[in-house]
């Protein structure tokens, strides 16, 4: 047995914590992960943070920016119950997310689905379809008033070709929001169609074969496969609608001055007249946070639908 | 190192990283502003001015310059934003200190801004360099841009609101022109309304812009009032003001006779409807003459606004510029200041139409024969209460607050979607709220 070699186990000791070439590495690749997060960081913290810190503190002081602030603890609170415009601003508004964003959404999906077809030209489509949502909400808007003009608008004369008498759309207290989600909705389906198109086009073809061979019909094909596939796209894309359409401002602060009346008054709108034309920037303050609580409430609502109605594969 | 791996990889990241946060700082910094240059005697000041139109615009620049010729070592730059926006933006530069040296104001906004500190009075420069001349200035519009009887800001323009009509419309439609030396009846105008409208083209006797500017010569004229001398309540609940606004629904509701509104975010509704050359009559100040010069393409005049139960009443206001509460350069900011409001700038301001010149002795500069409007010697027989009665527009300390207001409750009626008493029903306590706050400020 004198040949036997005997092999150490390589212990622990062996790899003591010395300033290997890999450990130097990592700590500076560390720094450099730091480094590349610093603008963002930095840029949300300046611009996203400490305003909504700033804009929490504010909303229990009375501050018209040129007097000094003074504090009166939850009294713009309290205002926000005998407030009737804030109460129409907020009927306005849920007014508008709970009809736009469904038709947003459907819209968009049925037009991905459209354009998903493997044709010519639909490049030039999905471009087409996507051009509302790229322009200038502002310039659209001031479009879309002369659209709507009563007597001379391209609306109204093309529904006086069908024997329709069209409303005085901007000005009637009915038919503005209606005006204003109609226009909303044209501009924002192309972004939900190029969302959903992605989400399409990462569903494996076998699974629509496997499906028509069980002989499934096109609808169930769509019902039992594409849609459940498709619930992750969709879920984000109902969340990101909902927040954006909580948001509505240029449409209504560019037709309609929030008007007439105060039917188009959205929240956004309401916090720019309070806070920036009659200067009282605790009260918007106050306005902006319960704005804040709301879509972060619906947030929580949508989250809480994910874990029942979402599939991931 | 300048290989693909390693350390090299690392050195080119975080060199590209720290570019990249440089550059952020840098735009970050550039976008606070600049503020004035100055070193070896040099002053730059600023000096911000409303402005529609580049004609208008480049008739301040022109006085921006003369400061230059008078003073080399002051140089003024001009910053012009629509009227909105100007006032919008005037409050948020003040908030953080970087308003310009020298502010425009207008004396409808004059009480807001001076309460809470935006300019300084002029008096002590006025004690030190009585030459400027204060007394030259028309005493309405001195009234109008001071604050507890000290003067603020020097006036470039005065006007009273006035009638603008189309003649040429009214010849088309046969109908008599307005005189220029007598307001005619409110019962004359709206049958001369009616006479020139034609709804199914579009063409209407008059238009109105929505909101209470243009709407105050006929609650005076009629009787009424918004507030009382007091500024503690509103009057807009009174029989004579409520029948005022009830006179003009019905012109545009049931007679036809004036134009609907069909827009409530433009601020020159009003305007454009003139322009186009499909509207009779509309009721704005002298300062428009330069916009309508150049916009109508028709023969136009002015006249007195017509007449109601109390006679011809229109209000007179202006604007005039000022000098900034924080401004480092007071002297030269002085200097400048005077130069602008001086005989000859007023007499330039007059000439081009801009505006009624706000000094007595420019006056003449404003006569142009052979230029519109023919009658424009109307403007002055109003002012000194020849031919019409002429009030001064007073606001209050919270008069931003209360137009919005205001622009969100009368839009429904002028609308014809709520009644004339509903609407002033809801008015009067939310304008007797704002009265309040008014007072709580001033008696600060």
């Amino acid at each position: 047995m004198a040949d036997t070699t005997v092999i150490e186990p390589l212990t622990p000791s062996h790899h003591a914590p010395r300033r290997t070439r890999r450990g130097l590495n990592e700590r500076k690749e560390g720094w450099v992960a730091l480094f590349f997060l610093l603008p963002n960081s930095l840029g949300f913290f300046v611009f996203s943070a400490f305003p909504i810190i700033a804009a929490f503190v504010l909303s229990f002081y009375d501050w018209d920016l040129l007097l000094g602030a003074r504090f009166n603890g939850i009294t713009n609170y309290l205002q926000l119950f005998s407030d009737d415009v804030f109460r129409s601003a907020l009927l306005n508004t849920v007014y508008f997310v709970v009809v736009s964003v469904p038709l947003t959404v459907v819209i968009g999906l049925a037009v991905a689905v459209l354009v998903n077809q493997p044709l010519r030209g639909m490049a030039f489509f999905r471009s087409v379809f996507l051009l509302p949502y790229i322009t200038l909400t502002v310039a659209i808007a001031l479009v879309w008033k002369w659209l709507y003009l009563p007597d001379v608008g391209l609306i109204n004369q093309v529904l006086g070709v069908f024997g329709i008498h069209g409303p005085a759309w901007l000005t009637d207290p009915i038919w503005a929001m209606p005006g204003v989600i109609l226009l909303s909705i044209w501009k924002s389906f192309g972004y939900n169609m190029v969302l959903f198109l992605a989400g399409l086009q990462g569903i494996p073809q076998n699974l629509y074969e496997a499906a028509s061979i069980d002989g499934a019909t096109r609808w169930q094909r769509f019902r039992y496969v594409t849609l459940p596939l498709l619930s992750p796209v969709t879920f984000f894309v109902v969340v990101i609608s909902t927040i954006g359409s909580f948001q509505v401002f240029d449409q209504a602060l560019v037709m309609t001055q929030g008007g007439p009346g105060v039917a188009t008054t959205t929240l956004v709108l309401y916090i720019y007249q309070v806070g920036f034309q009659s200067y009282h920037m605790g009260y918007a303050s106050a306005i902006a946070l319960v704005l804040f609580a709301i879509v972060f409430a619906f947030t929580l609502i949508q989250f809480w639908f994910q874990r029942h109605l979402v599939t991931y594969e | 190192m300048v290989s693909e791996q390693g350390f090299s990889h690392f050195s080119r990241r975080s060199f590209l990283a720290g570019a990249a946060a440089t550059v952020g700082a840098a735009a970050l910094a550039a976008c606070g502003g600049s503020g004035p240059a100055s070193g070896n005697g040099n002053v730059t000041l600023r000096w911000a001015m409303w402005s529609a139109s580049a004609d208008e615009r480049a008739v301040w620049a022109d006085l921006a310059n003369d400061v230059h010729k008078a003073y080399p070592n002051i140089t003024v730059n001009l910053e012009t934003a629509s009227f909105n926006d100007y006032f919008d933006k005037l409050q948020t530069q003040i908030a953080s200190g970087t308003q310009s040296d020298i502010v425009s104001m207008q004396s409808l906004r004059m009480p807001g801004f001076a309460a809470r500190h935006a300019m300084q009075s002029l008096q002590p420069f006025i004690a030190k360099d009585p030459s400027v001349n204060p007394g030259d200035f028309f005493p309405s519009i001195s009234d109008g841009l001071s604050f507890k009887k000290e003067l603020y800001a020097f006036g470039y323009d005065v006007g009273p609101l006035l009638l603008y009509y189309n003649k040429d419309l009214f010849k088309a439609a046969g109908v008599d022109l307005p005189d220029p030396n007598k307001p005619m009846t409110w019962d004359d105008f709206r049958q001369r309304c009616i006479k020139l409208s034609r709804p199914d083209s579009q063409q209407y006797g008059y238009v109105i812009q929505p909101g209470l500017d243009s709407f105050v010569p006929w609650l005076w004229s009629g009787g009424g009032d918004y507030m009382d001398d007091g500024e503690t309540t509103c009057t807009l609940d009174t029989t004579d003001s409520k029948a005022s606004i009830q006179f003009m629904v019905d012109l545009i509701l049931k007679d036809k006779a004036a134009a609907p509104i069909t827009d409530l975010s433009n601020t020159q509704f009003q305007s454009e409807r003139f322009f186009s050359g499909k509207v009779g009559m509309m009721i704005d100040g002298p300062w428009q003459f330069v916009n309508v010069r150049s916009n109508a393409k028709f023969d136009w005049d002015i006249a007195p606004v017509p007449a109601g139960k109390a006679g011809s009443v229109t209000w007179v206001a202006g604007s005039g510029f000022g000098l900034s509460n924080a401004t480092k350069y007071p002297d030269e900011a002085w200097k400048a200041l005077s130069v602008i409001t001086s005989k000859a700038s007023l007499d330039k301001v007059a000439k081009s139409g801009r505006g009624y010149p706000a000094r007595q002795s420019s006056v003449p500069a404003f006569v142009n024969p052979g230029v519109k409007p023919e009658h424009v010697d109307t403007v002055l027989k109003i002012l000194s209460g020849d031919i019409a009665k002429t009030r001064f527009f007073r606001t209050t300390t919270t008069w931003q607050e209360t137009e919005v207001m205001l622009t969100q409750e009368f839009s429904p009626v002028f609308l014809g979607q709520r009644s004339v008493d509903d609407t002033v029903a809801r008015v009067k306590p939310k304008f007797d709220d704002l009265l309040k706050k008014h007072q709580s400020i001033i008696n600060q």
